[in-house]
């Protein structure tokens, strides 16, 4: 056992499904698979739901993972798809908080922009400039929308991988992927941030 | 700039934590861990409920389970696969109806609204009075729904082995969705939404009718109980398996009515007055009296017909087709 708890990039680790597979007689061993995912889902958590959720909801996360272990499907090496279905369904209950997040983080980004709109480059100007376009948009998806739209671009999932975490077909994967991008778009397209950004870029 | 481009700068800011920033979640997963007690190997199946090759047939599998390879064994986790996407909302309200978790809600059951439970009796009756179909097995499950402006049209095969459609109008522009049979363990691969026949990937048929659900009310919740797999009181997994049946699948009458029966015997319902459905048809809310009332089920309030969730999803026809692209 070299279990380092330094990610999964290590080579000679057992694979996760190894791991909860022997945890099931040995719980302890449970801990490998935090140490090795816990930082990406408080990640999500925390771009999903803000700080102070996600520090709480982590450990809800995997004491959830910990009870159910038993149902992981050990042809699975990667747990982390895993963890982001348990993730998401906990922020499935936490809609509002999530909403009430990116309303917040409107708010936010507004202010931070009045401060250091000048030292900023023009790309990351008009990233932030269409922010509040952004989160609003977010904010109007359907939930089942959003996690495969977030899943996708903020977690970098395959869609495999958002299919396997969200227990939804692949197709279903795709249209809602589809639907969310042209909702986002359509929020964007009123404000034109494609030509605001090429315009900046031109006249900069 | 890219739409998704741009969704990954907003994500960007959140930095990944340190391990001694997690030491608090890491400690109470440890104690959580420490109190476990050692539990049978996996896979052994503890409940005994389900045992492999034994399940009900037709129960639509998860998307996990379509790409397991043939032969494997079966994982514990059997849930009905959901098809749809309207039903999110859905999903969390039907659950909160079907799975009760004393812990979740502080240790106290609330009494069951005699309201509420009339509101799905009368549901299940009006239910009994739907046109009974059998569905046969190379016909296909249609079902047209509403989201706001957003209209949907699903044509699902029957048996799961042939190949089906899901058409999305959402604000004038068609978007489908082929939906590929599985047969002889392998379906064909959809690549920017078009069928690939020459590549195949494993999967296992996702019926759309169930022959074998039960008829009484008792027998339909041992059934949700028995499919259902996941952790207690996870309502977003449970309320799948139901709103799949409700919203996705063609139920025959006496089915339908013994899930409304179901529900209608648990307690912590409650009436919501005054809600329209996802196409704006107002009806009567059934509603499950949690602190996360995130969604409400809509009954027509004359002829207690299911119309949809609050807000999200109308329900306009289920049916029963011969091919892809006819409405009943």
């Amino acid at each position: 056992m070299n279990q380092t708890g330094q990610g999964r990039t290590v080579v000679d680790v057992e694979d996760d499904a190894s791991v909860i597979g022997r945890s099931a007689r040995e719980p302890e061993r449970f801990a490998a698979i935090f140490d090795r995912h816990a930082p990406h889902i408080h990640r999500y958590l925390a771009r999903r739901l803000g700080r102070e959720a996600a520090d709480d909801l982590v450990a809800e996360t995997f004491l959830a993972a910990f009870r159910k272990r038993q149902q992981y499907d050990l042809q699975r090496p990667d747990a982390r798809p895993w963890l982001y279905g348990i993730a998401t369904n906990l922020i499935g209950q936490h809609w509002r908080d999530e909403l009430r997040e990116y309303r917040l983080r409107q708010v936010l980004v507004a202010e931070r922009d009045e401060v250091s709109h000048a030292d900023r480059v023009a790309a990351d100007v008009t990233a932030r400039a269409v922010r509040p376009l952004l989160t609003s948009a977010l904010a109007d998806l359907a939930q089942g929308d959003r996690d495969v739209l977030l899943l996708i671009a903020w977690e970098e999932l395959t869609y495999e991988e958002v299919a396997a975490a969200l227990e939804i077909p692949l197709g279903t994967v795709r249209s809602r992927l589809n639907r969310a991008r042209r909702k986002v778009r359509e929020a964007l397209g009123h404000a034109d941030p494609t030509t605001t950004f090429e315009e900046s870029l031109s006249n900069g | 700039m890219d739409d998704l481009r741009l969704v990954r700068e907003l994500g960007r800011d959140t930095p990944l934590l340190a391990s001694d920033e997690l030491a608090p979640a890491r400690g109470r997963l440890l104690a959580a861990v420490a109190a476990a007690p050692t539990a049978n190997p996996i896979g052994a199946n503890p409940t005994g409920a389900q045992p492999t090759g034994a399940e009900p047939t037709g129960v639509r599998p998860t998307g996990a389970e379509r790409r397991r390879r043939p032969g494997r064994p079966r994982r514990p986790v059997r849930r009905i696969m959901l098809a749809g996407w309207t039903a999110i909302g859905v999903a969390a309200a039907a659950a909160a109806v079907l799975v009760l978790a004393p812990d979740k809600i502080g240790g106290q059951v609330p009494p069951a609204n005699a309201e509420a439970a009339q509101v799905l009796h009368n549901a299940a009756a009006a239910a009994l009075g739907l046109p009974d179909v059998e569905p046969r097995p190379d016909q296909f499950v249609y079902t047209k729904s509403r989201s706001g402006e957003s209209m949907r049209e699903a044509w699902l095969s029957v048996d799961g082995t042939r190949d089906g459609l899901i058409r999305e109008i959402p604000a004038g522009e068609v978007e489908e969705t082929p939906v590929p049979g599985c047969r002889d363990g392998r379906a064909a691969t959809v690549k920017g939404g078009r069928v690939n026949p020459r590549q195949t990937e494993p999967c296992t048929p996702a019926p759309a009718y169930l022959p074998d659900l039960p008829t009484d009310a008792d027998a339909m919740l041992d059934y949700l109980n028995r499919s259902y797999k996941g952790e207690p009181g996870d309502s977003n997994a449970m309320g799948k398996d139901v709103l799949a049946l409700v919203a996705e699948n063609y139920l025959r009458p006496r089915s339908r009515a013994a899930l409304f029966q179901a529900a209608a015997d648990l307690p912590g319902l409650e009436v919501v007055r005054d809600v329209k459905d996802g196409a704006g048809r107002p009806g009567i809310g059934i509603a499950w009296s949690s602190e996360e009332k995130s969604a409400v089920l809509v009954f027509d309030a004359d002829t207690y017909a299911f119309l949809g969730m609050a807000d999200t999803l109308a329900t306009l026809e289920v049916a029963v087709v011969d091919a892809v692209g006819e409405r009943p």
